[in-house]
């Protein structure tokens, strides 16, 4: 797989690594065991720094997604369907975070708030889209 | 050192007019046969290997130069090493050159008077490199020049005052008396007692300037 | 691989003092205006010019006991200098052979056909991209463990630019543990391959990030004249006068993003931050 990086993006860079990989790993195109790229390696083909892929490596592993093996590599781990939906519901919540500071700014109420929320809640669970 | 001798050793070779022209003079000198030709050869070769420092010292050069892996020690003895090495094959060659001459000539070469010049010009060479030298490495090729040619100016008055002096209280007969008696080898070893002193000297005074130099 | 601490050197216009490291395996880049100290730094690192006080310490040693073998694992590329314009590469080649003794010849010789550099042409004649060009071939054909490059592509078009980067790319990869010390003025260029930054000037390092964070984190904000006085100035570094208001230099944009909703922000890159760090005043 290719990572591709958009410089002029907000998004940091080392999180559009991670993100990327991360997609990856999720949808089974990295199958477990799969070395990563070497950081300099990496860091070479995007020419980026290496401590940025660094970074990036470091938080894969953190969420646990790779395991490093030092002096070896770094490797992607066997993923379980719990780790697709925690990641996913991390999606979820900031998507709910972002909308409900929306709705507050926009000068909704709770109240109307929650009533949106279980229309969309409708139209997605019970009326199929 | 060695990589130092290769980068003099093709400087000067880039300078190959340079070299012919010389060569050709040098023979014109030689057809007269006589020392005369040896003398200017190793002189220019003396002179041609001191340029060296012109061209390390040239567009800020030391700086990079500097950098490369050689102690500062190592690159004097170098300058001495190479001047040496370049006065010895000129000398060789215009030694060979002199021989065919003179041989095609059908004129000989009195041993005696050989020995003595051929040291001389030998001592010669390797004084002016013991004094050039030290002036080049602390104030620059160009300023080195107006420095040596102050310094000769400086020794021939000095020596001229004292040669005054001297004549007053020694008689000349007493100098000359006293050479004679050295004999051929004698003479041929003071001077190379008095060039290798000369020469520790100057290299002593070359180390400490380079080993101070800033670049 | 480098430790400078506390280096102090007086000139007649400035006073250079500096602390700096460049860690195994890392490229840290060198920026500032000319005369700022970047060549007076290189050359108290390369032990051309003495220190009035300080310590310098390269390969784990201290730079006052560096003798020639140590140059061995050292390349070095500086600006106005290199060999004698007299020589020609066939020469250098010989130089090289001569010195090093872990020079691999046929790369070098490789690398200078793959850029056309001419091998029986003074380098005097050579245009200022070539002498560059063979400066860094020079020294990264001897495995050195450090390259120390002062401006290595000044004078270098953007595709010979983008070559040479590379170059110094798989020289990296070669062995994790060698590191890189280079200048530019060509931001752009560092900001591809450096780990991390110094910011000098007037002899006096004013910034030190790693680049991620300085094209991650920092930022320019602009703000009109009424908001910058309503804003939290916590996370302003420097701040600018402008026609519109104010230009304002933070390593927290995030911060900026997330409380004021719409807000200008410019990300971070080597030159503004410089131009902000160095032109702009502090709170």
């Amino acid at each position: 797989m290719h990572i591709i990086i958009n410089n002029s993006s907000m998004i940091p860079i080392y999180e559009q690594i991670v993100d990327q990989l991360k997609e990856s790993i999720i949808q089974g195109e990295l199958l477990a065991d799969t070395a990563l790229p070497s950081v300099r390696g990496l860091s070479n083909e995007l020419k980026i720094s290496a401590l940025t892929v660094k970074k990036a490596y470091d938080a894969l592993e953190q969420q646990g997604f790779v395991v490093t093996v030092h002096g070896k590599g770094t490797f992607v781990r066997a993923t379980n369907p719990e780790l697709r939906k925690e990641a996913g519901q991390k999606e979820v919540e900031e998507g709910f975070a972002d909308a409900i500071g929306r709705a507050k700014r926009c000068g909704m109420t709770r109240q109307e708030t929650h009533q949106l929320f279980e229309i969309v809640m409708e139209d997605y669970y019970d009326n199929g889209q | 050192m060695r990589g130092l001798i290769v980068k003099d050793w093709r400087l000067i070779l880039q300078k190959r007019r340079f070299l012919v022209l010389f060569l050709v003079m040098g023979l014109f000198m030689g057809r007269g046969g006589g020392t005369a030709a040896l003398v200017y050869m190793t002189l220019v070769a003396v002179i041609l290997s001191l340029s060296t420092v012109s061209y390390d010292e040239y567009e800020k050069g030391y700086t990079f130069l500097m950098t490369l892996p050689f102690d500062r020690k190592t690159y004097v003895r170098e300058k001495y090493v190479f001047a040496v090495l370049v006065g010895t094959v000129a000398f060789l060659v215009s030694c060979a050159v002199l021989a065919v001459s003179l041989t095609a000539q059908g004129k000989g070469l009195s041993a005696d008077e050989s020995v003595v010049s051929v040291f001389g010009c030998l001592a010669m060479a390797v004084l002016i490199v013991d004094v050039t030298l030290p002036l080049q490495l602390k104030f620059g090729a160009e300023q080195g020049r107006i420095a040596l040619f102050v310094v000769t100016a400086a020794v021939a008055i000095v020596g001229g005052i004292g040669m005054e002096l001297l004549q007053g209280h020694v008689s000349s007969e007493k100098i000359i008396e006293i050479i004679s008696g050295l004999g051929q080898w004698g003479i041929v070893g003071c001077i190379i007692g008095a060039v290798a002193l000369f020469t520790l000297v100057s290299y002593g005074i070359s180390v400490r300037v380079m080993e101070k130099k800033e670049f | 691989m480098i430790t400078v601490s506390n280096v102090t050197k007086h000139y007649k216009d400035f006073c250079l003092d500096i602390s700096m490291e460049v860690k195994e395996g890392c490229i840290t880049g060198l920026v500032g205006k000319n005369g700022a100290g970047k060549s007076s730094t290189f050359k108290a690192i390369l032990g051309l010019i003495r220190p009035d006080g300080g310590e310098i310490r390269i390969l784990g040693r201290d730079l006052r006991e560096f003798g020639s073998s140590d140059r061995q694992a050292i390349g070095v590329s500086l600006v106005e200098s290199g060999f004698s314009g007299e020589l020609m590469v066939r020469d250098v080649t010989a130089v090289l052979r001569n010195f090093y003794r872990d020079f691999q010849e046929d790369r070098f010789l490789e690398q200078c056909r793959n850029f056309e550099i001419p091998m029986d042409k003074k380098i005097s004649s050579f245009s200022t991209g070539m002498k560059a060009k063979l400066k860094v071939l020079a020294a990264v054909s001897h495995k050195a463990r450090l390259l120390i490059l002062d401006e290595p592509t000044s004078g270098l078009d953007v595709m010979a630019r983008g070559e040479l980067l590379d170059i110094l790319r798989s020289y990296m990869e070669e062995d994790e543990k060698r590191s890189i010390l280079i200048s530019s003025h060509i931001s752009s260029d560092l900001e591809g391959l450096c780990d991390d930054i110094y910011l000098i000037d007037h002899g006096k390092v004013i910034l030190h990030e790693e680049t991620c964070v300085l094209l991650d984190d920092y930022g320019v904000l602009k703000v009109g004249a009424e908001d910058f006085k309503k804003l939290d100035k916590r996370y302003i570094l420097r701040y600018k006068k402008e026609p519109f208001g104010y230009e304002c230099l933070t390593a927290r944009k995030q911060f900026y993003a997330d409380n004021y909703r719409g807000i200008a922000i410019e990300k971070g890159n080597i030159d503004e931050v410089m131009t902000m760090m160095i032109g702009g005043e502090e709170l």
